[in-house]
């Protein structure tokens, strides 16, 4: 049997160039980056493009010192507490999702009961069926019941089940064997315990792959803030305003903002590279960002 | 699976327990859907016959309904709206999908280099889009000029001139190919590993194993995509809040950035939740049938296959 | 390396919630025992050199106070309006609607202040103030009519607005005889310079360009002489008031006071006699010959290519639009574009530039001392001023205390020093701008001042300065409308198209093959029903 090569036929080398293409599109750009972040504000202005002069790492500390937002109440927000409200938010929004999506998961997958087929046939059509234009509405019902700009409120409107979460732990329930449980149920466990001590320990290794992929989406949905909790704005969000200069502020210019976005990208590349398996492999069950 | 509670050695109590136990699992899940996705859906349609004065919402008929139906006959901005949403999503489903599709092939079968093209197609993906918005708009805002410089051509004003429309759908390709990398490698490697041994010992080709095995096989995963796209025509912003904030041009609009600002932003106000909401509505209304008129369609003649 | 780096992530999380943490501390008061007066300072294109130096003077004179300046976007319009009554700064430097402020009981009644001469108010001082006038007496009349057009009570002082006139780089000028002498011909600053619109010798609009001919002419020669003429940033409101600036120049004062008042005629473009201009009416104003000509001179502009390709880019946020315009004598010296002459900005934009001119002086001796100046726009033939103006923008900002502040005492003590002839020379010598008052400079003061503010002060004494507000309801209840909304632009044509900045509506694809007259026909019939939602509220 001889090694098929894919890379013979003219269509498929077409396609490869492309991809070298688009490799290269994504590489300078960062690289450009890179590069104008550690240039003067001057030089940039004369030579936006080519290696800086001096290479200021100093704009990294500017912009550490610099990069904050106006709280709508009193006081500027510096990026150790953006990067602070980020995380929180982050952290417990996808950590109580993905619970979420864990139990009813679990249960709908486990259990047979009317309840459990309600809820499978709902989020099966909520995926299909298309109801758009919602957020004035969710806007107002927030306000209504205290929610908006209240993280307390920000975090239990998280507990809510369906999309890619949801099905991805209902199918790994329903491949995971029932005789573990009835084992346990036969030495008088109780429902909740074969859950918790049984399903859950099962379920941890997706657990946690589904929580860091939850936690980079919600770490970069930088119009969170925007939207909801325009009091605890996080660093996404204060890159989105860093742009806009103050007048008279010294750290305003092109290399700054640059800097700080690669500053407030550092994080997640760090991440990235340390759980790139888990990441890679997690990611393409369903995809990221949506 | 069956009647678990009987099993655990039965009887009345342990029913009991069980449905405790499933009712105390979701009953809060249950109630939060409720409100939060049931309730601001219902919400939406009610809003959406209301009118805003001085501080309170007051039923008023379907006026936002017939300004909703007259903008989008008369009004520039919103019927820019709608090209341009169209030409994003067609733009979407003719050039993103089928590059995408072809180029996770590449990698799929392990070209050289397939490991480090997929760590790249995730750096879109990992990164904020503002953050991508910002290199990609301080970037493009420079090179297109010093090229146009170069070549002796009219520097454009690249994020205000002809050339925004085209600008941003390269951004869109940009940022999304490697998402669609990301989810169709997800969907290739699902395929059993025995039905492309078949193919191997009949020594077709690798591109007739692409045709004949792979697209059928990841077909309901484009179906999904295609499906998903018709509610994103009339929700995705396609980045355009990212780089123009509240202040876009007009015919760079799209439906989802339209009805955004009316909400989000400097030119939001209360008295526009109506009319958004009443947006929504007609867009849910044509949108849920053709969502399920192309699943239907797809699903019938597509290539069949389920795995 | 797995761990190394979880550990750095744990690093990181932990250094991110101690900071935190941190940040919520407060630092301790160095000041105890001194009653603390917290000033809220927006913080805009005049800075806080103004301030801080008037702090300075201050403190010596009464040592028993100490002024904290917080600096910041914040202290404006509605943001400020909705924390007044939570945030500890009793007295601001802001930009409001007065009205919602007084109307809702936010600012505190200053009339003992303004009212009070300024040696009696101050007597306590340690350092004695000579001053007899009131502040009020100072305060330019329209504008005082404003302040205490409420009640009769004054409840802020009138600060200063963005002066618009065509910036330009004098030694560029100098360097490329981009001068007119009096025989008409070019030349540099030693040669017989023509008198300018003034028609006084000596002044410092001496040889610029009277007549729009003569500005194209100029124009002309900058294209042929390889410089750029203007260049502009993307943000929409210094364009649109340098479009407004121009039309007020064309018409000129009396015209303008027409629309300010309501009240007048008016003879429009093609009629035998003028029309009687009333509240019912006066959107009809938009249509002067002066918005005409202010128009075409956009038009002019775009179609003639004198302006810099990066200009309104989206990356040109107004600091970028500088640095581009200061750098591009030297960018030029290197092969590396041309020097642009003109930058459109409002006379802040000298302020915030601050920091890029040190640097350029640091760059070469070329830059140690440079000269930028304010000239007057040009007259078409059929503009009916007959006198230099200028167009003063953001004409709401101001100086307050708010009604319930902590220290009222002190604050008004410091409110009254920072409108004493002394401050205003201060505020002016410092960051250029014109306060809405009358008050002189030495001639010690204008020797230490950059040549740029110098000519703005002598363009401000010597012409016909417009500001939008005065006691005219219709005007200061919709003031957010009239400046900020770029009223005087914003209209729709009859196929839907929005318009809102004629430079940059002519200059993009979008709204490009514009006339000057479809412009013109969409301000007339956009006007109109705009005008149903301001006069139903009189």
């Amino acid at each position: 049997m001889k090694k098929r090569n894919i890379l013979t036929s003219p269509f498929a080398i077409i396609i490869f160039i492309i991809l070298v293409v688009y490799t290269i599109t994504l590489i300078v750009p960062f690289g450009w980056t890179f590069l104008t972040s550690l240039k003067a504000r001057l030089e940039y202005i004369s030579s936006p493009f080519g290696l800086p002069k001096k290479w200021l790492f100093k704009n990294y500390l500017d912009v550490f010192k610099a990069l904050s937002v106006t709280i709508q109440g009193t006081r500027e927000a510096y990026l150790p507490e953006l990067f602070l409200n980020g995380f929180l938010y982050a952290f417990i929004s996808a950590t109580i999702m993905v619970f979420t999506n864990c139990v009813v998961g679990y249960v709908v997958a486990k259990y047979k009961c009317l309840v459990g087929k309600i809820i499978y046939s709902i989020v099966v059509i909520n995926m299909i069926l298309p109801v758009v234009g919602t957020l004035p509405s969710e806007l107002q019902i927030m306000r209504a019941l205290g929610f908006y700009d209240n993280m307390m409120g920000i975090y239990l409107m998280k507990i809510c089940f369906g999309g890619t979460n949801f099905l991805i732990f209902y199918a790994m329930f329903k491949s995971i064997s029932w005789s573990y449980a009835e084992a346990a149920f036969v030495d008088g466990a109780s429902n909740f315990s074969v859950f918790t001590r049984i399903m859950l320990p099962m379920a941890l290794p997706t657990f946690f792959a589904l929580v860091l992929l939850q936690f980079i989406t919600f770490w970069n949905d930088w119009q969170a803030s925007l939207i909801y909790f325009p009091s605890y704005p996080t660093a996404a969000y204060a890159l989105y305003t860093f742009q806009f200069p103050g007048a008279g502020n010294k750290t305003t210019g092109v290399p700054y903002i640059m800097a700080a976005c690669i500053l407030v990208a550092l994080p997640i590349i760090i991440i990235f590279l340390t759980f790139k398996k888990k990441i890679v492999g997690t990611a393409t069950l369903g995809g990221l960002k949506g | 699976m069956k009647d678990i509670g009987k099993k655990k050695g039965g009887g009345l109590a342990g029913k009991k327990e069980r449905i405790i136990f499933i009712f105390c699992m979701l009953i809060i899940p249950i109630i939060f859907f409720c409100v939060f996705n049931i309730g601001v859906k219902l919400n939406s349609i009610l809003l959406s016959l209301k009118e805003y004065d001085s501080g309170v919402y007051r039923f008023a008929g379907f006026t936002n309904f017939r300004r909703v139906f007259y903008n989008i006959f008369h009004d520039a901005e919103v019927i820019y709206s709608f090209k341009n949403s169209f030409i994003f999503y067609l733009v979407g489903l003719f050039i993103t999908l089928p590059v995408s599709i072809f180029t996770t092939y590449l990698i799929y079968k392990k070209i050289p280099g397939s490991e480090f093209f997929k760590v790249m197609a995730f750096l879109p993906q990992m990164l904020s889009t503002i953050i991508m918005t910002l290199m990609y708009k301080y970037f493009v805002d420079k090179i297109i000029p010093l090229y146009c410089e170069w070549r002796k051509l009219n520097v454009p004003n690249v994020f205000f001139d002809e050339t925004k429309l085209g600008v941003m759908l390269f951004y869109n390709i940009w940022v999304n190919l490697g998402a669609n990398i990301i989810l169709y490698i997800g969907a290739m490697m699902r395929i059993p590993q025995d039905l492309i041994e078949v193919g191997k010992l009949e020594g077709i080709s690798l591109w007739k194993e692409f045709w004949l095995v792979t697209f059928p096989l990841i077909f309901p995963t484009i179906t999904v995509f295609i499906v998903a796209g018709v509610a994103g025509l009339f929700t995705n912003q396609c980045f355009i809040y990212n780089f123009y904030g509240n202040f876009a041009p007009q015919d760079i609009s799209t439906l989802g950035y339209y009805t955004f600002i009316k909400v989000v932003g400097e030119n939001s106000s209360l008295a526009n939740y109506p009319y958004a909401s009443a947006f929504g509505v007609v867009f849910t209304i044509v949108a849920a049938p053709i969502t399920l008129l192309v699943k239907h369609l797809l699903e019938k003649y597509g290539p069949g296959a389920e795995f | 390396m797995k761990k190394i780096s979880r550990l750095f992530i744990t690093f990181i999380l932990s250094a991110c919630i101690v900071f935190g943490l941190l940040g919520c501390t407060t630092t301790s008061n160095k000041y105890e025992g001194k009653t603390i007066i917290n000033f809220g300072c927006y913080e805009g294109g005049w800075g806080r050199e103004w301030l801080d130096l008037a702090i300075q003077k201050f403190e010596q004179m009464y040592p028993e106070y100490h002024v904290v300046v917080d600096y910041n976007k914040s202290y404006s319009g509605s943001t400020l309006y909705g924390k007044i009554d939570v945030i500890p700064q009793d007295m601001y430097y802001t930009s409001v609607n007065l009205y919602d402020f007084i109307d809702n009981d936010k600012f505190m009644d200053i009339t003992d202040v303004l009212t009070t001469p300024l040696n009696e108010y101050l007597s306590d001082s340690l350092i004695p103030v000579t001053e007899t006038k009131t502040i009020a007496s100072k305060i330019w009349s329209d504008m005082n009519d404003y302040c205490k057009s409420y009640d009769g009570k004054y409840y802020n002082v009138p600060f200063g607005g963005g002066f618009y006139s065509l910036n330009y780089d004098r030694d560029l000028f100098n360097s490329k005889r981009l001068f007119i002498a009096k025989d008409g011909s070019w030349c540099n600053l030693s040669g017989d310079l023509s008198v300018g619109q003034d028609g006084i010798e000596g002044t410092y609009d001496d040889g610029l360009p009277v007549t729009y001919e003569e500005f194209q002419e100029l124009l002309k020669r900058m294209n042929k002489n390889n410089i750029i003429p203007f260049t502009w940033s993307s943000i929409n409101g210094y364009t649109q008031h340098f479009a407004h600036a121009m039309s007020i120049a064309q018409d000129g004062i009396e015209v303008f006071n027409t629309f300010k008042f309501m009240e007048g005629s008016y003879t429009f473009e093609g009629d035998d006699s003028p029309t009687t201009i009333t509240k019912a009416n006066a959107y009809l104003l938009r249509n002067t010959r002066g918005k005409k000509d202010a128009l075409q001179f956009a038009k002019d502009l775009i179609e003639g290519g004198y302006y810099d390709s990066q200009a309104g880019a989206a990356s040109m946020d107004f600091l970028t639009a500088q640095d581009t315009y200061l750098m591009s004598i030297e960018n030029s010296k290197h092969g590396n574009g041309k020097p642009i002459a003109f930058f459109i900005d409002g006379g802040h934009w000298y302020n915030e530039a601050k920091n890029t001119l040190t640097e350029m002086a640091d760059m070469s001796d070329d830059y140690k001392d440079r000269h930028f100046g304010v000239m007057p726009f040009p007259w078409f033939s059929d503009a009916t001023a007959t006198k230099t103006t200028y167009f003063l923008s953001s004409a709401s900002s101001c100086i307050a205390i708010r009604k319930n502040a902590n220290e009222p005492e002190a604050c008004k003590k410091f409110l009254a020093y920072l409108n004493s002839d002394e401050a205003l020379s201060i505020c002016t010598r410092s960051c250029g701008i014109i306060r809405f008052m009358n008050y002189e400079l030495s001639e010690d003061d204008l020797a230490q001042m950059p040549y740029y503010y110098r000519t703005m002060w002598e363009a401000s004494k010597s012409s016909d300065v417009c500001y939008n507000l005065c006691d005219n309801p219709l005007i200061f209840k919709n003031y957010s409308y009239f400046d900020e909304m770029g009223w005087e632009w914003s209209c729709t044509t009859s196929n839907g198209i929005v318009l809102n900045n004629p430079l940059n509506n002519f200059k993009n694809s979008e709204t490009r093959n514009i006339t000057v007259d479809e412009y013109l026909s969409a301000l007339r019939t956009g006007g109109e029903s705009d005008w149903r939602n301001i006069y139903s509220g009189e």
